[in-house]
This record gives C-alpha cells, structure tokens and sequence, in this order.
C-alpha cells in the first residue's frame, strides 16, 4: 500500500471489511457456476439414457404391482404405472440431455416464471 | 484364473462363505465380498491416516494424494450443494473413499469386487435416498412436497405429472446403483473374457499361438480402460449423492 493510505482512521477499516466482504462475495459467486458435472462421453451417454429408461419402466410396474396387491386391483395399477413409468423414464433422458440435471420437479424456465410471480413470498 | 480355458467369465463374482454366521434365522456368514468390504474400509483409512500422520507444510507424495481427494471431494460437495453441505461432507467423503477403494481393490488379481453386487450397491443407494429424503423432510417439513408438483402445468394434468414424479424420484436409487453395478460387472466380465479367449488360442499350440497376441493386447488396454471407470464410477456416484442432496436441501 501506499503512503498516504497509512494514516489510521475508521473510514480505512471500513473500507477494508467493504473489500473483504466483497472478496467473499466474490469467491462464493465464483464457486456457484462450474458446478462438477458427470462424463460427457458418447457411451457414458448411451448407457445412462438406456438405465433411465428400463429403470423407469421397472419402478414404475413394481410400484403398480405393490398397489394392486395392496387392493386386489391386478392389472389396474400395473398397466397403468407401468406406462407412466415409461413416461417418467422419458422425462429423465428429457431433462438429462436438455442439461437440466437430475432435478425432480420444477423445471427451470417455469421456476423463473413461478418466483417472477411471488417475487416477495422469499422462497 | 482361466487356466484351462474352462472358467466361466462369470465365476470371479460367486459369492463364497469365509465362515458360517446366522443370527435370527438369517444367514449372515462372513464371505468374501465382506472380507473386501472391510478391506477397502481398511485399507482406505491406513491410507488416509498413514498419508496425513506427519501433516507436513510441503506435502510428500502420499499426503498429496491424500490431499488431492480430501479437496476434490470438498470442491465436488461445495459446487453441488453450496456452503450447507458442509454439514454433509463427512458422509460423503466416507462413501467416495469406500467407493474409490472397494473398485481398486477389486482390480488386484483374484481378489473380489464387491460393487459388483447389486445388493451392495443397491444398500448404499438405498441408503443415500432414505437419507436425502429425510434431510428434506426435517428441513422444509410437509413443504418437501411440492418437490413433486410441477409449477407452470395446466391443472387437469397436475395428477399425472405428481405421479410421474414421484416415479422419477423412485427411479434414482435404482438408476444410482444399476449405474455403478453394471460398470463393474460389465468390465470384469470383458477381462475375464478375454482373458479366457487368449488362454484358449495360445492351447491350439504351434503358429496358431500368435493369434493370442490380439486378445492379450485387449486385455492390457481394457485394465487401464477398469481403472478409469473404477475411478470415475465411484466418482459418479458421488456426485449424484451431491445432486439429490441439493434437490432436497434447496428444493429449486
């Protein structure tokens, strides 16, 4: 630092808890964005969609088959979870490729929209 | 292993008893994928101790390592989740290290490779989605919730979007522990089968045996190929713990 900055005084201390304030701001803005993403290659993609997919169908029968054993439905629940299961498998390799993350739920733009709306409800 | 070219490629993951145990009717004999458990639990914590026992200024080799994945754990933990996983880093740390160990160690010749198992890797991802949701649920109560109802939706589909949600949300202890299971069972039994495939050329005898030169020179690249997915599957699973950790603890 420079001479004339050597002068003690407050306004110096808080012009300094200012720039440490702002560093920190700094380092926690700077670490939000590159968030650690997984492999991008051709086969880990291929073999993530394929596992999304057949998952999704099996969670979604399994759950189906526990629900008509639970109400002595069967085939209700199977068929018709067995099909959204295929859907919700969908959505995932959707949301995968579209580089939304695994997120279950709100999807981005909508979020956006939704916190537009209740700007002060501070969720 | 495949000495005689009669080994089957998927003998390596037979599960064989150490010895007998049973406690309330259920058989919970000590087996080899025990035995590699608690190795890698072994072996990962003499590793981390022995590497940061003299906590040097200027790091030796073994605590550099042990350095590099304290923080590459740390830095996945705090872009993933932000500064509240901290709270979470132990656990996370802890399963990396398992994770990253129990894939090397099954590397070694004749040993075992207990991620391999689905139930292995199942149990740990059934326990990490457990986890998550709780988390979710102690810190935003019934609010967790709306975690499944998608905002912006036209309302007469609202239930069917819950229900394929909740599926979706159901579907990632499954897809977490199909993921790294299938790697390692999908590579282990390539090795062997390749393995097998040069044993069984070079037993033709005279010039036929050069043949074996190609399927031995798959097996020397597909190791390296193991030990990068070794890695970078215990790293994926890592991460995505990271991931549904976020979800629940920020809820978008």
């Amino acid at each position: 630092m420079s001479d004339q900055e050597r002068h003690p005084g407050e306004k110096r201390l808080k012009d300094i808890d200012r720039r440490i304030a702002k560093m920190q701001g700094d380092r926690e803005e700077a670490q939000q964005p590159p968030r650690a993403a997984l492999p991008a290659g051709m086969g880990a993609i291929l073999s993530r969609v394929a596992t999304e997919l057949v998952a999704g169908v099996v969670v979604g029968a399994f759950i189906g088959w526990v629900l008509d054993r639970w109400f002595g439905t069967s085939p209700l629940f199977l068929v018709v979870m067995f099909f959204l299961g295929a859907s919700a498998g969908m959505l995932n390799v959707w949301r995968m490729v579209s580089g939304r993350g695994m997120a279950t739920g709100y999807f981005d733009e909508h979020r956006q929209q939704a916190d537009d709306k209740r700007e002060t409800d501070g969720d | 292993m495949a000495s005689t070219g009669m080994h089957s490629p998927i003998e390596q993951f037979k599960i064989k008893e150490i010895f007998e145990l049973s406690a309330g009717g259920y058989d919970i004999s000590f087996t080899n994928s025990s035995l590699f458990m608690l190795l890698a639990m072994l072996v990962g914590g003499v590793f981390l101790a022995s590497a940061m026992s003299k906590r040097e200024m200027v790091p030796g080799r073994l605590q550099g390592a042990a350095e590099m994945m304290y923080e590459f754990v740390a830095d996945l933990v705090r872009s993933n989740v932000g500064s509240e996983g901290r709270a979470y880093f132990p656990f996370i740390f802890t399963l990396f290290v398992f994770l990253l160990f129990g894939n090397l160690l099954g590397m070694v010749p004749y040993s075992y490779t207990f991620t391999s198992q689905i139930i292995v890797t199942f149990a740990m991802a059934a326990f990490v989605f457990v986890g998550v949701t709780i988390v979710g649920l102690v810190k935003h109560g019934l609010h967790f919730f709306t975690l499944f109802v998608p905002a912006g939706a036209p309302k007469p589909l609202i239930p069917f979007l819950i229900v394929i949600e909740v599926i979706s949300y159901f579907v990632r202890p499954v897809s977490l522990s199909v993921r790294l299971f299938a790697n390692m069972l999908a590579g282990h039994t390539m090795l062997k089968v390749f393995a097998g495939l040069a044993v069984m050329i070079s037993g033709a005898g005279g010039i036929a045996m050069t043949g074996s030169i190609l399927p031995f020179a798959a097996i020397i690249g597909l190791t390296g190929l193991e030990f990068l997915v070794a890695a970078l599957q215990a790293y994926v699973f890592t991460i995505l713990t990271c991931m549904y950790l976020n979800d629940a603890l920020h809820l978008h």
